[in-house]
Formats: C-alpha cells, structure tokens, sequence
C-alpha cells in the first residue's frame, strides 16, 4: 500500500473519529452508550493504523496524526480503575485493616527505631542534665527549676481552640512529613522516628531529673499513646514505599512501587482523620485541672485501644486468592 | 516486537525505541509527548503564585475587620490555620483530581498528568504524586533531569508521567505522491508545509522552490494544473500534493 492509497482509504474514517472525540472530550458526561461503543471499535482501528503508519510511513503527518489521536483517545477511553476503597464503610472495614497488616513488619520496625531513640535521649538527658537547655530552651528550664511544666504556661496563656488547631496542624504536618519523607529509602522516616523518639526520651529524663515526670505523664496520658502511635504507624507507612524504593524483588520495580504507595496512601488516610479529635484533646484537656489524672489516662488508653482494634480488625477474614 | 529482560524493557520502555515510547492498551507503542524539566518546573512556578495568592487571599478574608468570620479573633484564627493547612496539602491533589490531572498551572503550560500507560490517572494515583512534592523539592529536579520519561519521585511511586497536552492538530497530509517518492520524502514535504507559518515569507518560497525544481527534474507531469496565475509557491505545492483543490 502506498502513501497516498493509505490516506485515500483511511482518512475519512480518522476525521470521524476525531469530531467523536473531540464532542466526547467537551462534554464527557453526555456520552451514550452508542458514543462509547463507536469510540471504542474505532480506537481499536486508529492503534491498529498507528502501528502501521509507524511501521510503513515513519516521520509522516499521518503518522504523527494518528499517534495524537491514539494519545488523545487513550487518555479519554483508558481510566485506571477506580479503588474499591471508594466504599467508606469498607475502607474502615476492609481496605485500612489488610494495609496495616501487611506493613506489620515495618511498624515494628518503627516502634524499635523509636524505643532506641527515647532511650538514647532518656539516658542522654539523666547523665548530662544540662541537654533540658538544648531540647526545652531556657525558659521552660527554669520553668522547671521553680517546679512548673512549661506545658502549663502554653495552657494558660492560649486559647484551647487555638492551640488545639496548632497543635492537630503540627502533629498532620509531622504524620505527612515522616510518611513522605519515607520515600526517599525511608531516610526521612527514619529520622522523624529517631528524633521524637530522642525528644520524648530527653523530656522524660530533664523533668525525672526535676521530679516532675509524674506531672508530664498526666499531661500526656490522654493524648500522648495515640500520638505516638499515630506518627509510628504513619512513618512506618513510608518505610514501606521506601523499602520499595531500594529492595531487590522478583516483579517489575513499577508494580512493586505502585503496590507500596497504595498501602503507604491507605495508611496514610486511615491515620490522618485521628489528629483532629487528638488535637481538641490536647488543646481543651490534657492541660486541665477539672480532669482527674486517671479520667485522662483512661481516655488515653481506650482512643489507643480504639484506633488499633479499628487498624487490625479482629473480625477481618482471610485474603482470598 | 523485541521483549527482553532487560532493565529498560521491565520498566515499560521499548530497547531501541524512543524513549518516550510506552506501551498502552494491547500492547499498543504509543509515542507520548512527554513533558520535560523546563516546561513542568515553569507549571510549578505559576502554581506556586497561584497558591501564594490564595495564601494571602485567605489571610486577609480571614482577618479583615468586617469578616464573614464575625469579631471572635479565636475562630479566625483557627479558620486562617485550617485553610492554611489545606491549602498547602491539598492545593494540588485536590486540583489535579477535579480537573482529570490538570492544575491551573499546567493548564496555562499545557501540561496533563496521565497514568504510564497513558490512560486517565486515578485519584489514589494523583494523591500520592502530590503528597510526595515535599521531599521532590529536594531530589525531583535531580530525578527528572536523570530520567527518560522525566519523572520525579512522585511519579515513579504512584505510576504517572506528565504529558504535554495537545489537541491532534491539523496535519498537511500529502494525498498525491510522485513515483519513487520514500516516507522520508513525503515527510520532509509535510514537515515544510506545516512549518510554512512559523517561517519569514522568502526563506519558505525559496525552500518550496527547490521542492519544485526536483519535481520538475523528476516528473514533471506532477506540477500539471498546480500552476495557477500569481500563486506563490508554497500554494502551488499545496495543489500539487493534493491538499488543495
């Protein structure tokens, strides 16, 4: 077949196409099912005479044609499937559970790097007090040598709905830093790991060396595991996508990749909405005195108690092959 | 086609194909218009304005006097922190899930985010790419600038690439060849006609000359009834070639 034979058959057909296409395009939620079909069997043919156009004609305009319309087509009729974790019901049910099974390993792994951390910075803090000036500043220090948390003053002295924005802000802008930051061979998670964990370890040692780790204790008890937890499990999600990154495997590096960053994102979503009643505690009750410390510790425990039952599921069943 | 095991070939690029070559659906090469660092850093910038604006935007509406926030400098706080916050977070995920990968940046750059094999991305796809932009400020540039589909973290962990986003323009299609005329000479022809536009007036006369002066040596019974009175000759091989009447 010659050139201008090819257009002679051909090029009638490739301008129906891209009126179709075009309408499709200006108004994509009025195609029919007659469109659809239309585009369909017709995108078959363009690829088809792509293929062939590249094969017999290369560098030609009706080659370069026909790869635009097969672009262009491609974007409109190829949608990658939508999630089923669309359902809200089965994200929280299903979709957020299997995730976090199967970055169990990581999670561990986290809270290890975290454990490390706090005790290096625990025993760090009771060998060389003088590390409170460094990780507090010198207010909250001498704060501390009159007997007074420096968490009492941010009480005091903000509004709680104020402070309970910043601190949910904060506390997401940490989550979505350790997550992402995970991404880079986990390197960004593993610092963020490694230095809450140093920090919360070198505040319990400065206040134990003032005698005041019981009254911190009850400033965290409601909010502090669910906290922790939260950033752990989110850093651990980036671990995930960073372990992707690096990791020999027997499947094609992008199919690994994609799978990582899907869990990391489900994680990631299944963590995220737990700032926000977490930020309200912290801001209008951790620092309360009408609360009673058990009441605190309590609600501590059963929010903890809540996300990890909600994160494991205990009713979930067996994946099916 | 060739499949190998090769490193190239498991990512999805062809071995000796371009590289901005993929596979779609069937297996299908599809030649992508893949957007370089230049054109995507430039879509960032204007993005950026974009998303300082609206930063500033809703710090005024926020703290104007007379607010839609009433006088309570508590809630305009709060309300100024939480749409801080997600302007900054969801500015781009948010936008490129609405408008089917696009952001107004990338529309005035004329830029779309598709899925590898140059499909619809889907919005799981979308969120992860820009949820990962913080550490791409650090190593994207870097990634794009290495890579043959320019594709930065984001792009390589939620499986996209970024597309220029042309509509199939129209194309001088030469519907009369001369005998022995090779896909090399019909497409130097085309090339020449499209660019006609984009050229000063003597230098695209005196290139469609030496086209005809070859016609003329080759067969030139081709030029038959091409020649009209006063025409120039860009439209005398237009005729020709059969793309005018």
């Amino acid at each position: 077949m010659d050139y201008a034979a090819f257009l002679a058959i051909r090029e009638r057909s490739w301008t129906e196409f891209e009126q179709r296409l075009d309408d499709a395009q200006a108004r994509p939620r009025a195609i029919g099912y007659e469109d659809l079909e239309f585009l369909a069997v017709r995108y078959r043919q363009i690829l088809h005479d792509s293929g062939l156009a590249n094969a017999r004609f290369p560098g030609t305009g009706a080659a370069r044609r026909l790869n635009r319309l097969a672009v262009l087509a491609t974007r409109l009729l190829h949608q990658e499937p939508r999630d089923s974790s669309a359902s809200f019901l089965r994200f929280w049910t299903d979709t957020f559970p299997r995730a976090f099974r199967r970055n169990l390993p990581n999670t561990l792994a986290a809270v290890f790097l975290f454990l490390v951390g706090a005790a290096f910075g625990f025993g760090l803090a009771a060998v060389q007090p003088p590390i409170a000036t460094a990780v507090l500043g010198p207010e909250a220090v001498d704060g501390l040598r009159d007997g007074r948390l420096w968490t009492e003053s941010l009480v005091r002295s903000v509004p709680p709905s104020i402070s309970s924005s910043a601190i949910a802000r904060n506390n997401l802008s940490v989550a979505l830093i350790g997550w992402a930051g995970g991404a880079i061979a986990g390197i960004g998670a593993l610092y963020v790991l490694f230095l809450n964990g140093f920090l919360l370890g070198a505040v319990f040692g400065v206040t134990l060396h003032y005698s005041l780790a019981d009254r911190l204790l009850e400033f965290v008890s409601a909010h502090g595991p669910l906290e922790i937890t939260l950033i752990l499990v989110t850093a651990a999600a980036g671990l995930r996508m960073g372990r992707a990154v690096v990791e020999a495997s027997d499947l094609p590096r992008r199919d690994v990749l994609k799978a990582a960053a899907r869990d990391a994102l489900v994680i990631l979503f299944g963590c995220l909405p737990w700032f926000i009643p977490l930020g309200l505690i912290e801001g209008f009750l951790s620092g309360s005195a009408a609360v009673s410390p058990g009441v605190k510790a309590a609600l501590g425990l059963c929010l903890l108690g809540l996300f990890l039952t909600t994160s494991w599921n205990p009713f979930l069943r067996e994946e099916t092959q | 086609m060739p499949r190998g095991g090769t490193l190239a070939d498991r990512d999805g690029i062809l071995p000796g194909i371009a590289a901005e070559t993929v596979l779609g659906l069937d297996n299908a090469p599809l030649t992508l218009p893949v957007a370089g660092v230049g054109s995507r850093v430039l879509a960032a910038f204007l993005d950026g304005l974009i998303q300082g604006v609206l930063q500033i935007g809703w710090l005024i509406a926020c703290f104007w006097p007379v607010g839609f926030l009433g006088s309570d400098r508590t809630w305009r706080y709060v309300a100024y922190a939480f749409g801080a916050f997600l302007l900054d977070w969801v500015y781009f995920a948010g936008l490129e899930i609405a408008m089917r990968g696009r952001t107004p940046g990338k529309k005035m750059v004329g830029l779309r985010v598709v899925s590898r094999s140059g499909g619809t991305a889907s919005a799981g796809a979308l969120a992860v790419r820009n949820l990962l932009r913080p550490v791409d400020l650090l190593v994207g540039v870097l990634l794009m600038a290495l890579d043959p589909l320019s594709r930065r973290l984001g792009d390589r962990l939620a499986g996209t690439l970024v597309v220029h986003d042309r509509a199939a323009a129209d194309e001088p299609l030469l519907r009369r060849i001369p005998k022995g005329w090779q896909a090399e000479d019909v497409a130097l022809v085309e090339s020449l006609l499209r660019r006609v536009r984009d050229l000063e007036g003597p230098r695209a006369d005196a290139m469609a000359y030496r086209v005809i002066e070859r016609l003329e040596r080759e067969e030139p019974s081709f030029l038959d009834g091409a020649r009209g009175g006063g025409d120039g000759p860009v439209m005398v091989l237009r005729r020709a070639f059969g793309i005018e009447p």
